[in-house]
């Protein structure tokens, strides 16, 4: 608690100096990420510590980040001018009449697994019927879907940001991305064979991740500097790829300054993870644009749980401005 | 190159190496066996180590345990009251040597009805014991590992260690308990602190060997405690693995997770050097302890032992090769000695007294055998010189026997210059020095008659010879007197058994030719039959009277046979060294050969006729030693023509 304190408090102060004019032309620009330091964020990281943020006139400040800072909320509040969050809770922040946009999607593809230990016997999503099912709240939407879709009624619990309630046997599934907790668990010497995985993409719930947002207004005002943003974050992401000793290094180190334990070979394999996320066949960096059809079955998952409630699909013209 | 060494050397070097080899097989079987006996000592005493170490580990949770489990029995008969908890914690703190913070958080609302998060919790600062209400925004009691788990399963739970919420920097690990109101519906959870740094002190303080150490790997197989601090709760057995790609470190760890307890190498890799690893998989906690044995250390007493035995064994070595020259010089020094005595005797030397060895071995053995062998060498050499000279003598007076005997026999016919009309040719080919074949031939009456004759004494040799010049010359003395040659035999033979002790005699066929007319008288005293070649061409054995040898009867008639010779008519007369001449394989000459061999050279001239039969029958001979004298005597009648 009192730590939490304590790091909003250093939040807002980040917060304030990054608004003292730096210099009359550049632009100043707050991001805030979504979760722990990691190598989810390395393009990011890379673009910063290389130097081409500030090259291009760009003063982008990193903000603390991890599961104290909701980007969501920090953006509803307007103390954050580029956000990294998922196209869920995007849909959320707009259903409740906050303005923003889309300006880049990386990932086209959820990440997001349900995991069982390999003795619970499960091969399907109708095997999950009556388990003990635990998920993250925030995450919520396509996991409830998918129960929705297949016509099951697991017992569903809040899961937290360990995966000892999966291996201590206190869930039967739990909720994971495959970047991070799945290597976890490989980490905690867990083998693929030990382990039962339903990727939710596979089973019609799919909803991309680590789009980046931003308010309309800023958008309408800033629309040049928010896309020379986007082109140095992309070539950042190419740098980490093409470099992950490098980006590795700098992800750590990021962790290292947060507080936050973790190590080269977590990292590094979340990295490769990742790869296949971000890059195509040709080992190029996808275009970034948010596909028409993901943006409607997202929107019909969140209603369909009661999580949005807008009668009308907001328009995807207006939130996409790739 | 071996076979050129000396004895000394071969045998210095056979006994080394076969003793150097069972030194070295010897030396491997202790080293294993001692590494083995060592493994096991480490073995033992790592387990001991472990479970002592565990033991107090335990000691230390079992009775934060006990604490967890007695509050949970209390809050479930309502002991304590939610609002009253704060003195029972406080008191649960300061009690404990090693419970830092205990917390009772409840289920949402269980507490009370407007109470979502409700957790009362007593902490200890370096201030005293410090009191917060754990739970709320931005602290969700409710997904924390320590309240979910144990909430979920209905059993206490041991957390994996994390920063504490009220301090980053201390790392704890917590027990917590659920526990349920009369109904059995969860009320909430216990939570007891356990400052990593006291389990970890007791792990810290472990010692083994020198270099030895140990560890506490969590359940997920982070590394709790490790002499690599910057390992320490931040890397774990398996991220370890993935960073310096040892895959069977990651087994390890597995196994670490999946077995109670191991004594087995350390994966290379991890150390500098080869280690050796005991682990023990604390029950309940699941936490593994392990200790890291280097097995330098380990087994550097057997390095001691092997070290003090080479050194030993060198020493040994030393001795013995010291010991078996000496023995091997004691053996081949009078060796040498005899071995240039016995070079002296070789050239000659036999007076060369051999070295003196007094050794009751072997070697004084063969040094005596060796000078016995020397003395009856000298003796033998003694008596052959004196043999040799006898023999010498014998051979040198044999040799000018011989001479006398050839000189007895005619060389050619001849009558004071004038030619007789014949042509004879004769030889004799001695088996020995001195042969017992005879021939003879000579003019009578003025040139007008031709006396012949051939012999072939019944021994060899000296006897043979002397027996031959007597007939000889009692032929000579008879001839001349006698009327014909059965007289001449019949008185020749008579002489002959006169004092003819040693019972020799003597074949003998002789015949006159009248050289005007080609008469020929014959007489036999039991010799072979001579070929006679006609100038027509025919060739036969010519008809003998018959006759016994001379010398063995006397008084005995030789009748005489009458044969016309014509011009050109010849004849070839021979002793049995020509028919029996035998070759290796036994064969003899024979009479069928010697005619046909005749029948081809019978015109030839008659020194050409006996060449032909002496070459003829050393052909048959083939290499084979001459047993008998072979004597061959050719006549041809050749008389002037009339007119």
């Amino acid at each position: 608690m009192k730590l939490s304190q304590q790091r909003i408090l250093g939040c807002l102060l980040a917060l304030l100096l990054s608004w003292v004019p730096l210099g009359a032309s550049a632009q100043t620009f707050s991001l805030q990420l979504q979760w722990v330091p990691q190598a989810q964020f390395a393009g990011y990281y890379v673009a910063y510590d290389k130097g081409w943020y500030a090259d291009a006139g760009l003063n982008v400040r990193i903000l603390p980040h991890g599961p104290e800072f909701s980007p969501t909320r920090l953006m509803a509040d307007g103390y954050v001018d580029i956000g990294v969050f998922n196209l869920g809770e995007a849909l959320q922040l707009v259903d409740s009449g906050i303005a923003i946009v889309n300006i880049h999607q990386f990932k086209q593809t959820s990440s997001l697994v349900l995991v069982a230990m390999a003795d619970a016997g499960i091969l399907v999503p109708e095997d999950l019927d009556g388990l003990r099912v635990s998920r993250w709240t925030s995450f919520a939407a396509q996991p409830d879907a998918l129960f929705s879709l297949y016509g099951i009624r697991p017992q569903v619990f809040d899961q937290g940001a360990s995966m000892a309630i999966l291996t201590s046997g206190a869930v039967d599934v739990a909720m994971a991305t495959r970047y991070n907790e799945m290597v976890q668990l490989y980490l905690n010497g867990l083998e693929r064979e030990d382990l039962i995985v339903l990727p939710l993409a596979n089973h019609g719930v799919n909803m991309p991740e680590d789009g980046i947002y931003v308010r309309l207004r800023e958008w309408e005002e800033r629309e040049d500097a928010l896309r020379k943003f986007v082109e140095i974050s992309r070539r950042g992401w190419q740098y980490a790829f093409e470099n992950p000793d490098y980006a590795v290094e700098t992800v750590i180190w990021r962790a290292q300054e947060a507080g936050h334990e973790t190590n080269e070979a977590h990292q590094r394999l979340m990295l490769s993870v990742l790869r296949d996320f971000y890059l195509d066949e040709s080992g190029r960096l996808h275009e970034g644009q948010l596909n028409p059809n993901d943006y409607r079955l997202a929107w019909e998952l969140l209603r369909g749980q009661g999580m949005v409630r807008g009668e009308q699909i907001p328009d995807f013209n207006h939130f996409n401005r790739r | 190159m071996l076979a050129r060494h000396s004895l000394a050397t071969r045998l210095a070097l056979v006994s080394l190496l076969t003793i150097a080899t069972i030194f070295f097989i010897s030396t491997g079987a202790v080293y294993t066996m001692i590494r083995g006996i060592l493994l096991e000592n480490a073995e033992a005493q790592s387990r001991e180590l472990v479970r002592a170490t565990a033991n107090q580990i335990l000691i230390s949770l079992n009775e934060v345990a006990g604490v967890g489990q007695h509050m949970a029995i209390h809050l479930q008969i309502g002991a304590y009251q939610p609002d009253d908890l704060f003195p029972m914690l406080d008191e649960t703190v300061r009690g404990s040597r090693i419970i830092s913070g205990a917390n009772v958080s409840y289920e949402p609302f269980a507490a009370f009805p407007d109470r979502q998060y409700f957790g009362p919790f007593s902490y200890q600062t370096p201030e005293g014991i410090a009191r917060m209400n754990l739970g709320g925004r931005g602290y969700d009691t409710f997904t924390r590992d320590w309240y979910q788990i144990p909430a979920l399963t209905g059993r206490p739970y041991w957390t994996e260690p994390f920063p504490s919420a009220v301090d980053s920097n201390r790392l704890i690990v917590v027990y917590s308990v659920p526990f349920f109101d009369a109904e059995g519906a969860l009320q909430g959870v216990i939570a007891l602190d356990v400052e990593l740094r006291s389990l970890v002190s007791i792990v810290d303080d472990v010692e083994i060997f020198d270099t030895g150490y140990a560890f506490l790997l969590s359940p997920t197989g982070r590394l709790i405690t490790y002499p690599h601090e910057e390992w320490v709760m931040r890397e774990s057995i398996f991220s370890l693995a993935q960073t310096l790609e040892l895959p069977a470190l990651r087994e390890l760890g597995r196994q670490m997770q999946r077995t109670r307890e191991a004594f087995l190498p350390l994966p290379t890799g991890i150390l500098d050097e080869g280690a050796r690893l005991y682990y023990l998989r604390l029950p309940e906690l699941e936490w593994s302890l392990g200790v890291v044995i280097p097995e330098r250390e380990l087994f550097a007493s057997i390095q001691r032992v092997i070290s003090a035995i080479l050194i030993i064994g060198s020493a040994g070595f030393l001795l013995l090769l010291l010991a078996i020259i000496l023995i091997s010089r004691g053996i081949t020094r009078p060796l040498k000695g005899l071995v240039s005595s016995a070079e002296e005797i070789a050239r000659g030397n036999l007076d060369r007294a051999l070295p003196t060895i007094k050794t009751q071995d072997e070697i004084g053995d063969l040094s005596r055998s060796f000078d016995d062998m020397r003395r009856s060498l000298k003796d033998y050499i003694n008596d052959l010189t004196q043999t040799t000279a006898a023999k010498e003598r014998i051979e040198s007076e044999l040799k000018i026997a011989r001479n006398i005997q050839m000189s007895f026999l005619p060389k050619r016919l001849a009558l004071e210059g004038r030619q007789l009309p014949v042509d004879l040719h004769a030889e004799l080919l001695s088996a020995k020095a001195v042969g017992g074949d005879l021939y003879d031939f000579f003019p009578m009456d003025d040139g007008r008659r031709l006396f012949f004759a051939i012999g072939d004494v019944s021994d060899k040799g000296v006897p043979a010879a002397l027996f031959m010049a007597v007939t000889k010359t009692l032929v000579k003395g008879f001839a001349e007197q006698s009327p014909n040659p059965g007289e001449m035999l019949y008185r020749v033979n008579n002489e002959l058994c006169l004092n003819n002790d040693s019972g020799m005699f003597v074949t003998y066929l002789c015949g006159v030719l009248d050289l005007t007319t080609g008469e020929m008288e014959f007489a036999n005293a039991g010799h072979n039959p001579p070929l006679i070649a006609r100038a027509n061409g025919q060739h036969e054995w010519l008809k003998l009277p018959p006759g016994l040898v001379l010398g063995a009867m006397d008084d005995i008639e030789f009748p005489v046979s009458k044969v016309q010779l014509g011009p050109g008519d010849a004849l070839m007369l021979y002793t049995d060294g020509v028919t029996e001449a035998s070759n290796p394989q036994q064969e003899l000459y024979g009479e069928d050969a010697l005619e046909k061999l005749y029948a081809r050279i019978k015109n030839h001239s008659a020194k050409a006729q006996v060449d032909a039969v002496f070459k003829a029958v050393e052909a048959h001979a083939n290499g084979a030693e001459q047993s008998d004298d072979i004597t061959a005597l050719v006549l041809r009648y050749r008389p002037q023509p009339k007119g």
